[in-house]
């Protein structure tokens, strides 16, 4: 699979964000969990099934004003790239 | 330096309706009649939250055989744990499985003994194999993550690429293929459990490949015998490092084995509280960061990626805990590990099962 604006990403089975106080940077997968830090916590939670990557890109370029809006692009699709390939991110 | 642990191994049982010949519990269990009630559980579970813990790995013996397991489900949840159930689905059909995942439940950890159905039940010493592919085929269809675990010896690495097949098409998301480690009462059927060295090599190329060709697919773990190795496993990720496990009883341990190494007192989570059985108990310093250690290990550049090696091993096959784990090639008892695979090389005939009867 190839992660594109038009993908509409959600979290695999058994991935979730941390709730407990101290934990809300760790994405909890089985046996391990991910450090997402800032931006990144910000577009895995973004990553609900609903949005598409596009529509999450808007709303980092909304949060990140002064940030180069192509650059945003790639990084997102980089990091749900790299979390597909860890098996944590899916299509819905 | 301080450490904060990450995964909380909780033995709610020791009950089981298996008799797998490679068991990792202790060889004395705890009695149902010493089993911590749920309430106990939940403190621990609350505890631990706030301790840093972040996963619960809820296993035995059975945890199904808990009728109280949905209960513990459900607290590990509302305490921000992330649970894995760790079982061999005998206890298990749909209505239960549906009450668990509303309760919470994270991840499901699955094991086979085998592809070959009357091997697997010689293994087990039960009747199980034809339930747990009836259950694989009822996890997939739920939204939850699902971990096929295999056990890998001797008597079943040449049936490798089948396990493998098997996993692609069940619906799980991983396939552990763990060998047996010499604990317990494993370490009872070692000389008929262990690989020979051309297994192992031939297996470590097929799983190689298939990591290669299912990757993004289905993610593969292996966990290879240690006995063959050059230098020995991080065992733990380092004693008292990352993990605490608690017993039916409530007994708090470094790992699955420290129970055999004699002296050791095992604090009490029904009188202590977990950060001090976690930050000053006797038990889980006692071989915390390097001041134990003996040469060569002292002066090794290898002493912060394998801490030693095992601890429990080293008692095992030496009769000294504080002695570097005789796996390494460096060790100095490195012989007697020599010993055995020499044994399993020229071994003709098959030494036969010793099978663990169930006192729990």
């Amino acid at each position: 699979m190839i992660i594109d604006t038009a993908t509409v990403p959600r979290l695999a089975p058994g991935c979730r964000l941390g709730s407990a106080p101290g934990q809300e940077d760790m994405l909890l997968v089985p046996e391990a969990a991910l450090r997402m830090k800032g931006p990144a916590r910000m577009i895995v939670e973004r990553c609900d099934g609903q949005r598409t990557v596009a529509d999450i890109v808007d709303e980092l370029r909304g949060l990140f004003p002064s940030e180069d809006a192509a650059r945003i692009e790639t990084e997102v699709v980089a990091l749900l790239t790299r979390l597909h390939g860890r098996g944590v991110i899916q299509r819905a | 330096m301080k450490y904060t642990p990450r995964a909380l191994i909780a033995e709610i049982t020791h009950r089981c309706p298996l008799h797998c010949v490679y068991c990792s519990n202790p060889l004395e269990m705890q009695r149902r009649a010493d089993e911590m009630p749920a309430a106990d559980w939940i403190s621990i579970f609350e505890q631990a939250a706030a301790l840093g813990i972040l996963h619960l790995h809820l296993t035995g013996g059975e945890p199904l055989a808990r009728r109280d397991l949905v209960e513990l489900v459900r607290a590990g949840r509302a305490s921000g744990l992330y649970s894995n159930l760790i079982t061999s689905g005998v206890g298990l059909d749909e209505a239960r499985l549906d009450t668990l995942i509303e309760a919470g439940l994270d991840h499901i950890q699955l094991s086979f003994q085998d592809v070959a159905e009357g091997e697997a039940n010689e293994f087990a010493g039960a009747r199980s194999h034809a339930l747990k592919l009836r259950l694989a085929e009822i996890i997939r269809a739920r939204r939850i993550a699902f971990t096929i675990n295999i056990v890998v010896h001797r008597r079943n690495l040449d049936r490798l690429e089948e396990m493998i097949a098997f996993a692609e098409q069940s619906g799980a998301q991983r396939l552990e293929i763990a060998n047996v480690q010499y604990y317990g009462w494993a370490l009872r059927n070692r000389d008929a459990l262990l690989p020979t060295r051309d297994q192992l090599r031939r297996s470590v190329e097929i799983l190689e490949a298939a990591r290669e060709r299912l990757q993004g697919r289905l993610r593969l773990e292996f966990v290879l015998p240690d006995y063959y190795a050059k230098y020995p496993k991080p065992c733990m990720n380092g004693w008292g490092r990352q993990l605490m496990l608690i017993d039916p009883a409530g007994r708090a341990m470094p790992c699955h084995a420290a129970g055999v190494i004699p002296g050791m007192v095992f604090p009490s989570t029904r009188e202590q509280s977990l950060r001090w059985i976690w930050e000053e108990s006797p038990a889980f310093t006692r071989f915390r960061g390097e001041d134990w250690m003996p040469e060569p290990c002292r002066s090794c550049d290898r002493r912060e990626r394998d801490f030693g090696g095992c601890r429990c091993q080293a008692f095992l096959l030496t009769g000294d805990a504080t002695a570097t784990d005789p796996v390494c090639i460096l060790a100095p008892a490195h012989g007697v590990v020599e010993e055995v695979l020499q044994r399993v090389e020229s071994a003709a005939a098959d030494p036969g099962w010793i099978y663990r009867v169930d006192t729990a």
